[in-house]
């Protein structure tokens, strides 16, 4: 077995381990989550060291028949888009489990289980290679999220859950049908009918046309309503809000880049004519969704709602920036996934750490917190100002090359979403600002500042947002050669498309 | 070579200050924390001064671009994807260095007086530990050698300037001072990002060797390309440099300590702007529209906010309006193409504004923290010393000789009559109005009757605050020396020349008639401003005016309120309609789909009688249906 | 005498109606039963008839599949019936309608 399948394998021994434990042994049920998502994590870092950047092919492979009748293999790879995700993934679980530990009181054995649970099933994504393998993880994290929603969120929980999931599973079902169509079109132009992604990018695929659009737009759904992207945004702010902040890190850091990352993963090299074809539309929609969502956000007055909108109008960034279909905007959009991941997860954090201090998520219950807590209003500024991109810190980097990647391609989208800096300033200032300026309220002189263990969790999440933004190089060097051979491999699909359908499909005269 | 450790030492070593100060600082003592802040900036201004010395030393190298002597200094690729390549680079030429030792001149005697001026307060290594990272931000702002790397330094200090202005963040208004002063800055750095995108398109870079090189061939002259660059960059200057209509948060920066209005509000952060002009000014060559705007915006600006100094009641508003009219005078340097005499402005404006605000800072201390000028008077004789200070401060900022600031404005007046006789007109009523409302405040504050009272036990400010003052009033008698003199440019002006390409700054200038008129016209008008200003708050003797002028006056002809009508509101509404139409719109109908589909299971339920027959019927139905399909096939 | 093949196939079809319309319009479900009975066996009549008149023995053979499937349901359909009223205490269908939506 090797490292990706232990990184498979690990949380789900660990789920096994906790499940053996006995309910009520609340510490050893929590040592257990903590030690599996940190070997987790020391799994993932050592795949990350050891990844060779400037090689564009996958990396890691494991390759193994899983249904050979029908073309379903076990096929596990890490490649630039998603060495680092991984990393990302792994380095959130064993913060969210310790910060569960100190902000969900009771039911430990639940959450540490269907925790790890979602730690495969996300893992997974960002590894499986085959199609099916792939939609069997997609799904898989949709489960346990489901009931970190609906056992442990807050008074709205069940509809918020209940609306996550079937708005999810709305965009899965059409995934699952063109991902059917794909291995059809494949098994056409390749003569084999199989699910494994290298094995059907091999040669072009030649759809074209309007059965391309289609298949395009069935898996784009998926990964929009992941995302989210506007209009498609509409379970967000409840799930967001009423799940645990802990949950809802994970749910903002980690799943809403599954969506991302299958763009990038899925439809850029299999349906590159229709990337192109609608890049105007979904660029438009990326733009509304970044201004739409600042806006809404600054009028937000419960934090989490603020930060769940603040969230969505990143998330346009990252879309705006695949859409672009350039190397810097792409390497900005990866960049920013994990940024994003790194950022909006330490905000959620910082917001339970004061849910858990005076119970109230309004802002308006809040006011000069800096004055009893200042360390930890220190960390909220770094954080903010990361998430607001100042230059320095890793949130610059992202915005920088997607901005200008984007103003390369489309300089009026460009230049309407930096207008969405100017937003993210002012709504999280604002949080900030309601939260630790102001006259001190009444309980708040007391509340207490970090304790060493909340420093623990947040300290790793603030090295990171210096480390990337003074010196992204070991990110951008990871991702550089697969996004350059991504880029080509669509123009050249293109290219061939123009040329006709025939010589696409016969692919004979390609050296 | 020491020029490379010098250059980055003259950044880092007030940003070790502040990770000392900032991560222990609670631990530290009072005195401990003085030193390091103290100390840091001090070894860092000895390492600028070194670098001047360093660079009159050493030949230059054979990199260096067109134009002058400079060194670059590589630091590590910072960004790169592809052709996109932005090393973290610092550029150490004459310009560079000037702006270095002027901001860790005036920066380190601040941080000198600020050991007293905060004195007490608890907030002090937190204090220390911002201005530290300002100062290690200014420093990289000026001598970062692309605009990408500049922009770490610009945002940096427009952070520091947020956290700085909402020091005493428990205040309301000090921190949303602080948020405005962030949000309109960054509004304007909108364009500056923008303004780095077009320079990547046209240059493929964003070093600034490259850019002036290349930019008589890139940039057609008067091309929109040119034209775009200027002003997007342009924009940015005018936010973080507080020019119409982006002027808006410098007044209300005012809510941070005074210290902080000194160094930050006045001498150096304001001026980054100019700065970035001067650096740039290759490129605003090549657009002589943009320019013309400049210099428009630029005069505007001086008499604009010249008029509304006249009616503020608030002392530090007062110096305030002072700094925005007075960059004015900056930009309408730079926009007729007087590089040199912009940086010698802000040079001699950095002491004189500088040794203002500290006055002001000596006038607070002594009263408890009041700046409301109608419940002061009467202070000259309970602080002779800052009174002296302030008079000198002022005197210069009007206009008298043989102060800097005479030197400094005269040379912008006389290029701007060179180039555009509006632009003279309009710069030499603004000085006149300068001389008057400087008189009112001193008037105000100073003279008069001591409404005060008995009650006060107001004294002059302790020798830490005092030495940084009496230094500063010596360079702001002596600035002058730096640029000025009768018959050939100045020493700063040949210096900087040596940098600024031959072309680029004004050629020698002509003398003779013409030079002693402008001279003679605008020195008279600064004494008459100040007899104007005698009669009117001293004597009381003439009096009047007209109340709707002083109405429009004290509203700043209502810039704020159009845009809390114009822009703040209309967003607002904006958000809270979106707000609200993201639950009742657009998620209504996602939720009208789900309902509509329950409705349509509703519907078909009506189908499912239980009643055996009647699926035995259907089963029946769907078999002839099926019998009829094959028999009609 | 032979019969021809014609008029065994119209006694399947009449008795295959009637046990349909049995099943359609009766309320006892002893009668259903019944009826399901009777169109069992016209299948089986045509089944046989069908054979015979091809010469072939699949159709005969069918039959004893649909005695064998017609004896099991009957021993399943009547052991639900018994349970049906035991619970409600009809055989009445029209009583029975658990199913309505």
């Amino acid at each position: 077995m090797g490292p990706l399948t232990w990184l498979i394998a690990l949380p789900l021994l660990g789920a096994a381990a906790a499940a053996a434990v006995g309910r009520d042994r609340e510490r050893a049920l929590r040592m257990v989550g903590l030690v599996t998502s940190v070997l987790v994590f020391a799994i993932a870092a050592l795949v990350w060291g050891r990844f060779a950047p400037g090689a564009a092919s996958l990396q890691f492979e494991e390759h193994a028949p899983w249904v050979p009748g029908v073309g379903l293999v076990y096929h596990l790879g890490v490649d630039g888009l998603s060495v680092s995700l991984v990393a990302l993934t792994a380095l959130l679980f064993p913060l969210a489990l310790g910060a569960a530990a100190q902000q969900l009181a009771g039911r430990a054995k639940g959450f540490v289980i269907t925790a790890l649970l979602l730690e495969t099933g996300m893992l997974g994504t960002f590894m499986a290679q085959d199609l099916v393998l792939f939609y069997v993880f997609w799904e898989g994290m949709l489960i346990p999220m489901y009931f970190l929603i609906a056992l442990w969120g807050g008074p709205g929980r069940a509809p918020a859950a209940m609306k996550f999931l079937l708005y999810t599973m709305a965009g899965s079902a059409l995934m699952l049908v063109a991902l059917v169509a794909v291995a059809f079109a494949g098994e056409r132009i390749a003569g084999r009918f199989t699910f494994d992604l290298p094995a059907l990018l091999a040669r072009p695929l030649g759809l074209g046309g309007p059965y391309e659009s289609v298949l395009f737009l069935a898996f784009t759904a998926a990964f929009a309503i992941k995302m989210p992207v506007w209009p498609l945004h509409t379970w967000l702010p409840d799930a967001y809000a009423e799940a645990p902040p802990v949950v809802t890190m994970l749910l903002a850091s980690v799943m809403a880049k599954a969506g991302a990352y299958g763009l990038l993963r899925f439809c850029l090299p299999l349906f590159p004519e229709a990337m192109r074809a609608f890049g105007p539309l979904l660029s438009v929609l990326a733009v509304i969704g970044i201004l739409y969502g600042g806006a809404i956000a600054w009028a937000q007055g419960d934090m989490r709602r603020l930060l769940a909108y603040g969230s969505m109008s990143h998330m346009g960034f990252i879309l705006l920036g695949i859409f672009a279909l350039n190397l810097p905007a792409l390497q900005g959009s990866l960049i920013q996934m994990i940024n994003h991941g790194i950022s909006t997860g330490a905000l959620f954090l910082i917001a339970g750490m004061l849910i858990a201090r005076t119970g109230r998520a309004d802002t308006d219950g809040y006011g000069g917190a800096g004055a009893g807590a200042p360390t930890l209003a220190a960390a909220a500024m770094i954080v903010a100002l990361s998430s607001l991109a100042l230059p320095g810190t890793n949130g610059f980097i992202g915005e920088f090359l997607i901005l200008l990647g984007t103003f390369q391609a489309r300089p009026a989208a460009a230049v309407l979403a930096a207008f969405g800096v100017v937003a993210a300033a002012a709504y999280l200032l604002a949080f900030i600002g309601r939260i630790f300026h102001g006259p001190v309220r009444d309980g708040l002189a007391s509340m207490g500042d970090l304790r060493r263990e909340e420093l623990a969790i947040l300290v790793p999440l603030i090295a990171v947002i210096f480390w990337v933004g003074l010196y992204p190089r070991p990110l951008l060097a990871r991702s550089e050669a697969t996004v350059r051979a991504l880029l080509a491999n669509a123009a050249a699909a293109q290219t061939a498309a123009r040329q006709g359908p025939h010589v696409a499909a016969g692919g004979g005269t390609s050296p | 070579m020491l020029i490379p450790v010098l250059a980055v030492l003259v950044p880092t070593l007030p940003l070790a200050g502040w990770a000392l100060n900032g991560l222990w600082g609670g631990r530290f003592t009072r005195r401990t924390v003085a030193i390091v802040a103290c100390g840091a900036v001090a070894a860092a201004f000895a390492a600028a001064a070194l670098l001047l010395w360093q660079i009159r030393l050493a030949p230059p190298p054979g990199r260096a671009p067109a134009g002058g002597p400079s060194w670059i200094v590589d630091l590590y690729s910072w960004i790169g994807a592809g052709s996109i390549q932005v090393p973290l680079r610092l550029l150490v030429d004459p310009l560079s260095v000037a702006m270095a030792l002027v901001v860790g001149g005036v920066g380190l005697l601040i941080h000198v007086y600020s050991v007293g001026y905060m004195d007490g307060d608890p907030g002090c290594a937190r204090y220390f530990a911002y201005l530290n990272l300002f100062m290690a931000s200014m420093f990289w702002l000026v001598l970062a050698g692309n605009l990408a790397a500049m922009f770490i330094g610009w945002e940096g200090v427009g952070l520091c300037s947020y956290l700085l202005i909402a020091f005493w963040f428990t205040r309301p208004a000090a921190a949303a001072a602080g948020v405005k002063a962030f949000l309109v800055t960054r509004l304007g750095d909108v364009g500056f990002l923008l303004g780095i995108f077009v320079a990547f398109g046209v240059f493929g870079t964003t070093d600034f060797g490259v850019m002036t090189r290349d930019a008589g061939a890139r940039l057609a002259l008067g091309g929109g390309a040119a034209t775009a660059l200027a002003l997007l960059l342009f924009a940015g200057a005018a936010g973080k440099s507080a020019q119409l209509p982006l002027y808006v948060w410098l007044p209300d920066a005012m809510e941070g300590p005074t210290p902080v209005s000194a160094l930050i509000h006045a001498a150096t952060m304001v001026t980054a702007g100019v700065y970035m002009i001067v650096r740039l000014h290759a490129v605003f060559l090549r657009a002589p529209a943009a320019m013309d705007l400049i210099a428009a915006v630029g005069a505007v600006t001086a008499i604009f906010a010249a008029a509304a100094a006249l009616v503020e009641p608030d002392l530090k508003r007062v110096l305030a309006y002072s700094t925005i009219s007075q960059l004015g005078y900056m930009f309408l340097a730079v926009g007729v193409g007087a590089f040199s005499a912009g940086i010698f402005h802000l040079t001699s404006h950095a002491f004189f504004k500088a040794l203002l605000f500290l006055a002001a800072g000596a006038v607070m201390h002594a009263l408890g923290g009041e700046t409301d000028m109608r419940r002061m008077g009467g202070l000259a004789r309970r602080l002779p010393r800052t009174t002296a200070a302030f008079a000198i401060g002022a005197l210069a900022l009007a206009g008298i000789p043989p102060l800097s600031g005479f030197f400094s404005k005269d040379l912008i007046l006389s290029e701007a009559f060179r180039a555009q006789a509006w632009l003279w007109a309009v710069g030499v009523a603004a000085a006149g109005l300068t001389a008057v409302y400087i008189l009112r405040a001193f008037a105000l504050t100073f003279l008069g009757a001591d409404l005060r009272g008995a009650e006060g036990t107001a004294h002059d400010p302790p020798p830490s605050m005092a030495a940084p003052m009496w230094i500063l009033a010596g360079l702001t008698v002596a600035g002058g020396g730096l640029g000025w003199s009768f018959t050939h440019p100045g020493i700063l002006e040949r210096f900087l020349l040596t940098g600024l390409r031959a072309g680029a700054g004004p050629p020698a200038r002509a003398g003779g008639a013409g030079e002693g008129t402008l001279v003679a016209a605008s020195v008279l008008v600064a004494v008459a401003g100040i007899v104007v200003g005698w009669l009117v708050y001293v004597r009381r003797s003439l009096r009047g005016g007209v109340p709707a002028l002083a109405g429009l006056l004290s509203h700043r002809f209502y810039i704020e309120e159009a845009y809390a009508v114009g822009v703040i509101g209309p967003v607002r509404a904006l958000a809270r309609v979106a707000a609200v139409a993201d639950r009742t719109v657009t998620d209504a109908a996602v939720m009208g789909l789900a309902r509509a589909l329950g409705r349509s299971g509703q519907a078909l339920r009506g189908l499912e009688t239980g009643y055996l027959r009647h699926y035995a019927a259907f089963v029946l139905v769907g078999v002839l249906l099926i019998l009829a399909y094959w028999v009609s096939r | 005498m032979t019969v021809p093949a014609p008029y065994h196939l119209a006694l399947s079809a009449v008795l295959f109606t009637l046990g349909m319309v049995g099943v359609l319009v009766r309320r006892s479900a002893l009668v259903v039963f019944m009826s399901i009975e009777v169109m069992l066996n016209a299948v089986n009549l045509a089944f046989v008839t069908f054979a015979r008149l091809r010469g072939v023995v699949d159709g005969q053979l069918l039959v004893f599949f649909v005695l064998v499937v017609a004896a099991v349901e009957v021993v399943i359909g009547l052991a639900i019936i018994v349970d049906v009223f035991r619970a409600m205490e009809t055989v009445d269908v029209d009583d029975v309608d658990l199913l309505r939506g």
